[in-house]
């Protein structure tokens, strides 16, 4: 589904990434594991199509950089670390946003405004619908841009590739979960899934696969029991590590 | 708001435009009664009458409408694309060119189409030289953009004080009755010219509604949902400056418009550019004939600047703007 092939990236000189590979399949969540700086959102952007690197990203054996904006938006959905509205729209209006690609000149159909409504009902927001958009917590907001992330791929979800730069930030726990479980199901239904995520333990509990990110490189990468050990655990973020627990594993680090 | 709202304003706005416009046709040095208007309107000649309406009052109206429209646009579009609720046209150096241009054309030639064509060459010339210091890569960055913009203004503004120091006292006095935005001067032949930019940029303009929605979203994410990005600011800039430029030399630098319009609309039907570009277009073309009509009829004899009018009810909603985006922040 995701290719990532041999993809180096350098701001001005500083070289954030160096030949990275790795590939995620149909119905796969990744979950990119990494320190403050390690590349993680470079990655993240690189793959949505957004920057251009040395290598290739091929989603569906097509270069995404061959790809149209258009193309891009039908096939893939971008959560990125933060946005800014500086005008105020309603909560259904921005989320409503998410089915750009998918409306004709004059906006979006009912259908589409359908889509939406789910969207907000699957992260929880029912019922704010009206609200303004700048009026909302900043845990409020996160929800409503997931779910306009969600709105653009929730009608057909198979076959498409979810990008979620720290989709969990500024949420309390009971959301952060909640999130992780949208991401799940959306795997379940055909989708792939790649998240920036901080928390050790959502890896574990949700994902198939992690990947690791040190030093610009791709220090770990496989299947979530192998990779998630103490060992890597400690050598990614410099800290002790245990992990305690059988069903729901908790990770300890000090 | 609720749509019978939304639906509400805009009727009453139309409605408002038409009254002005009639009362603006009706009132004057000379008043004209409403059936006399539109027998004349109808292509009745009625003698002096006929003159002051079709070669006085209606070419100023005209063009106040075409003004109004052009710079309540250019504003609603500047904003959606640069993400700055305090952006309008003159961010991109239009007005400081195209008074560049005019003093040039005061003090060398002598006639009112080298002021136009002049200052609109300069207008366009200043903003396209913003355009280019602010793009990085094809692409507009905002923040350079608006930097840039500020420091060629500062430029224009210079050159302009300094023909301004060197001149004769008439020439002077013509530049600063230009500079402060009149209709006095304006006849048809100038509002085909201005309307012959204006219209395919409005229309280019008012094509990028669904675009300038998802681009207050931030340049990232408008890509990320389908956007052109590139495409887009490249055609919501260019038409602006050409409205704009195309307006400023028909009738100087009238400033605030394309700041205050778009807000009232926002206020009044939410952020979506769909709403809100219609009704900045409306309320754009009322308020430029209103202070038309006010300045004149104010002082006949002398009627006051628009541009000052402008500024007067600018300057506090600016403040206004400014106090209610820290509130938000």
């Amino acid at each position: 589904m995701l290719k990532i092939e041999n993809v180096s990236f350098a701001y001005a000189q500083k070289p954030v990434l160096n030949n990275i590979s790795m590939n995620v399949g149909k119905g796969e969540f990744v979950a990119i594991l990494g320190a403050n700086g390690a590349g993680k959102s470079t990655l993240v952007k690189i793959a949505s199509g957004f920057i251009k690197p040395q290598g290739d990203v091929k989603l569906n054996d097509k270069s995404i950089f061959k790809m149209s904006a258009r193309e891009l938006a039908l096939s893939r959905a971008v959560l990125e670390q933060e946005t800014n509205l500086e005008f105020n729209y309603t909560v259904l209006d921005t989320v409503s946003l998410g089915r750009f690609a998918m409306s004709g000149f004059f906006g979006i159909d009912s259908r589409s405004k359908d889509i939406a409504q789910l969207a907000l009902e699957k992260v929880g927001l029912k019922g704010f619908e009206t609200k303004q958009y700048l009026e909302l917590s900043g845990g409020e907001r996160r929800r409503v841009q997931l779910a306009r992330v969600l709105a653009q791929i929730l009608d057909a979800p198979q076959g498409k590739l979810l990008l979620l730069d720290e989709p969990t930030a500024n949420l309390d726990p009971k959301h952060s979960y909640q999130v992780m479980q949208i991401c799940k199901e959306m795997c379940n239904l055909g989708a792939s899934c790649i998240a920036v995520v901080h928390s050790v333990e959502h890896a574990m509990n949700f994902a198939h696969k992690t990947a690791m990110i040190s030093n610009n490189t791709l220090f770990q990468f496989g299947d979530t029991s192998q990779i998630l050990i103490p060992e890597n655990i400690s050598a990614l973020y410099g800290m002790q590590c245990e992990i305690v627990g059988n069903t729901r594993k908790t990770v300890v680090l000090y | 708001m609720k749509t019978g709202k939304v639906k509400f304003w805009f009727a009453l706005s139309v409605f408002f435009l038409c009254l002005v416009i009639l009362t603006s046709l009706c009132l004057g040095s000379v008043d004209i009664s409403v059936s006399k208007i539109i027998s004349i309107l109808l292509g009745e000649n009625s003698g002096t009458d006929g003159i002051i309406v079709r070669h006085l009052r209606l070419p100023r109206i005209v063009a106040s409408i075409i003004a109004g429209i052009s710079l309540a646009l250019a504003g609603c579009g500047l904003q959606s694309i640069f993400r700055n609720p305090l952006a309008e046209p003159s961010i991109t150096g239009v007005s400081s060119g195209a008074s560049l241009g005019a003093v040039v054309a005061i003090m060398f030639f002598s006639s009112t189409f080298a002021l136009e064509v002049l200052a609109f060459v300069f207008a366009l010339l200043a903003s396209l030289t913003v355009c280019k210091i602010g793009s990085e890569g094809g692409k507009v960055n905002p923040s350079s953009t608006i930097l840039a913009g500020v420091a060629i203004n500062a430029l224009c503004g210079a050159c302009v004080g300094l023909f301004m120091y060197t001149t004769r006292d008439t020439g002077l006095k013509s530049f600063v009755f230009w500079a402060l935005g009149s209709f006095d001067k304006c006849n048809w032949q100038s509002i085909n010219i201005c309307l012959l930019i204006s219209l395919p940029a409005w229309l280019i303009m008012l094509s990028q509604y669904k675009n300038l929605n998802a681009m207050l979203l931030g340049e990232r994410q408008a890509f990320n949902i389908g956007v052109n990005v590139k495409r887009t600011q490249i055609l919501v800039v260019l038409s602006a400056v050409a409205m704009t430029a195309s307006c400023v030399a028909m009738c100087g630098t009238i400033g605030f418009v394309g700041l205050i319009i778009p807000h009232i609309a926002r206020l009044i039907c939410g952020a979506g550019n769909g709403k809100v570009m219609p009704l900045s277009m409306i309320m754009g073309a009322s308020l430029m004939v209103s202070a038309d009509l006010f300045a004149r009829y104010l002082s006949p004899e002398n009627p006051i600047p628009i541009g000052v009018l402008t500024a007067i009810l600018g300057a506090p909603f600016f403040v206004f703007i400014l106090r209610r985006n820290k509130g938000n922040a």
